[in-house]
């Protein structure tokens, strides 16, 4: 595999875009998912990791053979993201939210699949929480098990900032976590919205 | 109670600390209930993050990719062309500007210059005419003066100087047909 994607590099850097289409199948996955860590939401990601593609595509020649692709791959990621998020610049709730939370089918496992949901939901907001640059450290750090090294060559920064902001964002996390935490154990007979529309489904 | 070191060590990489550190933190936690809190907070949020799967795309990206550099690809080229033409544009229109800068002063007396041209056209035809009147009459005297076989033997040895000429022209740009080894 390693060989492949040496091989699919070195034709994409001459501009052969069917070489190019081999790598976007091999790191579909890991792209979009730091884009949708990065950006909270399925047709953001799904914009930003396109954008990610095409612009990597159009700057291969710039590319560094020294380098692994996935690092510089990411790296091309993580700083559109961060660029969107500070253009935006207000809080993430997508359409879809607002108008339906997306709901299992019922099923045995319903309530794991609930709690998992919800799950997602908590990371999400934490994540939301943070600088756009210190959620990328995170994302990199936790998801990618990416070394202080790869973060820093990711997001052009030095090591000590590396350090120094993965400490902020792991105080921002676990206060967050703490006081979202102890807001659920305050109201632990309060039904959350989706358990509402859940209740309601399997009734009917 | 000072807790700034110790909050220090709880957001530090677990790696870095040596065993002395990691010690005191741990009688510190065993102490202090916010440190602890924090500590838990951490551990549970660290847990979570390491079990959330990667996400993937929905079926399809690699083809809707394709589609978008399709699309990228034409704007490119649309861009390309605009800017071509907005070039070429300015460009003449700098250049006309230019040569009208220059020829301002014949344009501003375009009549006069027209006759002076006319003037000039006219000597030059005069000059040509009176050329050729002059060449004749020389030519009608040579004929006069020199005897038949000599016109004869001229117009003979200028055919062989043209034979001469068209075969050596051939040589010299046909390629050789014998293969050198």
């Amino acid at each position: 595999m390693q060989n492949s994607e040496t091989e699919w590099v070195r034709k994409a850097i001459k501009g052969d875009a069917q070489a190019f289409t081999q790598l976007v199948e091999l790191y579909q996955r890991p792209v979009y998912n730091l884009c949708y860590r990065m950006l909270g939401n399925a047709q953001d990601a799904e914009d930003a990791a396109q954008e990610t593609f095409l612009r990597a595509y159009q700057n291969m020649r710039r590319y560094d053979n020294n380098r692994p692709f996935s690092t510089w791959l990411l790296s091309i990621a993580a700083h559109y993201c961060i660029d969107q998020t500070r253009k935006r610049r207000y809080p993430l709730v997508s359409v879809e939210e607002l108008v339906e939370p997306e709901l299992p089918e019922p099923s045995p496992g319903v309530e794991t699949v609930v709690s998992r949901k919800e799950e997602q939901q908590r990371v999400r907001a934490i994540l939301e929480t943070l600088d756009p640059v210190d959620r990328a450290a995170v994302i990199f750090y936790y998801w990618y098990d990416f070394s202080y090294d790869e973060i820093c060559q990711s997001l052009s920064l030095t090591l000590s900032a590396v350090k120094s902001r993965l400490h902020r964002a792991r105080r921002a996390m676990a206060e967050e976590w703490s006081r979202s935490q102890a807001q659920t154990s305050a109201a632990p007979n309060t039904p959350t919205r989706q358990e509402q529309l859940l209740a309601e489904r399997m009734a009917s | 109670m000072n807790h700034m070191p110790y909050q220090g060590w709880i957001f530090e990489d677990r790696r870095t600390l040596d065993k002395a550190d990691i010690s005191a933190l741990q009688s510190h936690l065993a102490d202090c209930a916010e440190c602890s809190a924090l500590a838990e907070g951490l551990q549970q949020v660290e847990q979570v993050l390491r079990a959330q799967p990667l996400q993937g795309p929905t079926e399809g990206f690699t083809l809707r990719w394709q589609q978008r550099l399709e699309i990228s690809r034409q704007q490119a080229h649309r861009r390309q062309t605009w800017l071509t033409l907005l070039v070429a544009v300015s460009g003449g229109t700098v250049l006309l500007g230019a040569l009208a800068f220059l020829l301002w002063p014949w344009l501003k007396s375009l009549d006069l210059t027209l006759w002076a041209a006319l003037y000039q056209a006219f000597t030059a035809y005069l000059f040509l005419s009176r050329a050729g009147e002059q060449f004749l009459l020389a030519l009608v005297s040579a004929a006069k003066i020199i005897p038949l076989p000599i016109w004869a033997l001229s117009i003979g040895v200028l055919c062989q100087l043209g034979v001469l000429w068209v075969v050596s022209f051939r040589l010299l740009t046909n390629p050789r047909r014998i293969a050198l080894k």
